[in-house]
């Protein structure tokens, strides 16, 4: 018997039969959800993400193209649960087949939270976050950067505040936008700029009003974050309200929690550093007016001292001395008038009385003015005219010539009104 | 940069409040003598003088920073009731 030539199917060549399937896979799967966990993710420099997608019982490959991967702001990490939307087709070349995926969500939290979370982690385990790291915000600041927005409220708030408080701040502004695409870029390219082109400026401010996660997106970016730890003039940050925190927040040396408040962080209160300067002004005169009565009464206290008393009293000895001597003379002059008066009676003639007192009237006028002389001439009184009495010390021996001196011996040198102390040059 | 003018190369305010305060915690503590305690005084004075001067002195100024064809960064006066 013979048997009929059976219908033959058509002899494909792989290509053919591989394009027959792949036609198959698209036309079946041009736009499919699925959802699985991606494990062994890797990202190549063309920016194409591959990937697995599995869950417990099976797995796909699976690719993110760079144009997709643009959308997608977190990071695709192993291990993530995702719900990814896509199509199927095939990899002609191996004969595989996979899922390339346009877009793709994280299942557990929101995209932008989840991309939040990982640079987060990521920047602070680069150290970006850390205390050390923060540099000090001069008290003081006379020139201000603000990058923001000039549309926002945010410079309004900024420069009432910074007005309010101290009228006489050199501000400069570096518009930017501060939401969409291009925020981002913006802000990082305004801080390079202001640290290269104004190094003199004391403190940026870096920030906008509140408003969605979305909209503080930028403030979230990696560029922002690098940009703000590079900078080499400080950095305050001031995103939106009190609550937003946000990676700048993170990584500037300052959070203020709104624009508002970033300017009253840098701004000194006029009207205190006014009464800053006046109460160290009076204190000055006060220490002073201090030092100078305890300077007084130090140089009270030796004028009284012994050693300075010493010539004084010899002085006041023999002043005594003379009074003494002047008081018997009188008497015994006296006497002797009255004797020479009383032997000269019988003579008669009062002349020579009248002569012998005057005679005697002279010679107590002249020891009156020895007396005067005498009060002169003491070492007091001879300083008060300029000269010094210097003393060797530690004996506070008078010295009479230089020969009685060596170098470096101390000296005590007493002037009309105080003393010091002195060593002799070598 | 715009050259270096007088008030550029005056050192900061902050600078100068500091050393008044200096001046004044180390008059305060007594412990110069006479002569350069009044130094010290004279310094303070002067230090404290020229701050309130400074203090009022200084005038707020705005500026726009914008780039200019060549990518320069320029600053301009902000032309806004902003300021």
């Amino acid at each position: 018997m013979t048997v009929a030539p059976a219908a033959k199917p058509p002899v494909l060549t792989v290509t053919q039969l591989n394009a027959r399937i792949q036609g198959v896979l698209e036309e079946t799967f041009p736009d499919a959800w699925v959802e699985g966990e991606i494990s062994d993710p890797r990202t190549f420099p063309s920016g194409h993400t591959y990937f697995t997608l599995k869950d417990a019982e099976s797995q796909i490959s699976a690719v993110l193209f760079k144009g997709a991967a643009s959308a997608v702001r977190f990071t695709l990490e192993h291990g993530l649960h995702v719900v990814a939307r896509g199509r199927v087709t095939t990899y002609m070349k191996r004969g595989q087949y996979q899922f390339i995926v346009s877009r793709v969500e994280p299942k557990t939290a929101g995209a932008l939270q989840l991309a939040f979370e990982q640079l987060k982690k990521r920047l602070e385990s680069e150290g970006l976050f850390a205390a050390e790291r923060k540099r000090p915000i001069p008290s003081f600041p006379e020139r201000v950067g603000v990058v923001t927005s000039l549309q926002g409220a945010a410079v309004r708030d900024i420069l009432t505040v910074l007005k309010r408080r101290f009228e006489g701040l050199h501000v400069r502004i570096l518009p930017v936008p501060v939401q969409g695409a291009e925020a981002a870029p913006a802000i990082a390219q305004a801080l390079a700029d202001l640290n290269r082109s104004f190094p003199d400026t004391d403190v940026v401010l870096v920030g906008r009003g509140g408003g969605s996660l979305e909209d503080l997106w930028a403030f979230n970016e990696e560029a922002v974050a690098r940009a703000i730890a590079a900078s080499k003039i400080p950095v305050i940050s001031c995103v939106g309200h009190e609550t937003d925190f946000t990676i700048a927040d993170f990584v500037a040396d300052l959070r203020a929690p709104t624009p508002s408040a970033a300017a009253e962080l840098v701004a000194p209160d006029k009207e205190a550093v006014r009464a800053e300067i006046s109460s160290a002004a009076s204190r000055l005169v006060s220490a002073m007016r201090g030092t100078l009565g305890a300077a007084r009464e130090r140089l009270a206290g030796l004028a009284r001292s012994p050693a300075l008393l010493k010539p004084a009293r010899i002085v006041e000895q023999r002043a005594q001395r003379v009074d003494e001597l002047a008081s018997r003379l009188a008497p015994a002059l006296r006497g002797r008038l009255a004797r020479t008066e009383e032997r000269l009676k019988p003579l008669g003639p009062d002349r020579l009385a009248r002569g012998m007192r005057a005679f005697l009237e002279l010679r107590a006028a002249r020891l009156a003015r020895a007396a005067q002389t005498l009060d002169a001439l003491s070492p007091l009184k001879v300083l008060g005219r300029g000269y010094a009495i210097a003393f060797k010390l530690p004996e506070s021996r008078v010295l009479l010539s230089s020969k009685d001196v060596r170098p470096r011996d101390r000296v005590k040198v007493r002037l009309g009104e105080g003393e010091f102390q002195a060593e002799v040059i070598p | 940069m715009n050259g270096k003018s007088a008030k550029e190369t005056k050192e900061p305010f902050e600078k100068s409040l500091e050393r008044l305060e200096d001046v004044v915690h180390q008059l305060e503590a007594g412990e110069k003598g006479l002569e350069e305690s009044l130094t010290l005084f004279e310094s303070g004075v002067a230090l404290s003088r020229q701050l309130s001067t400074r203090l009022e002195e200084v005038k707020h100024r705005v500026e726009v920073l914008t780039k200019d064809a060549q990518g320069k960064l320029k600053a301009a006066p902000l032309e806004d009731d902003a300021a």
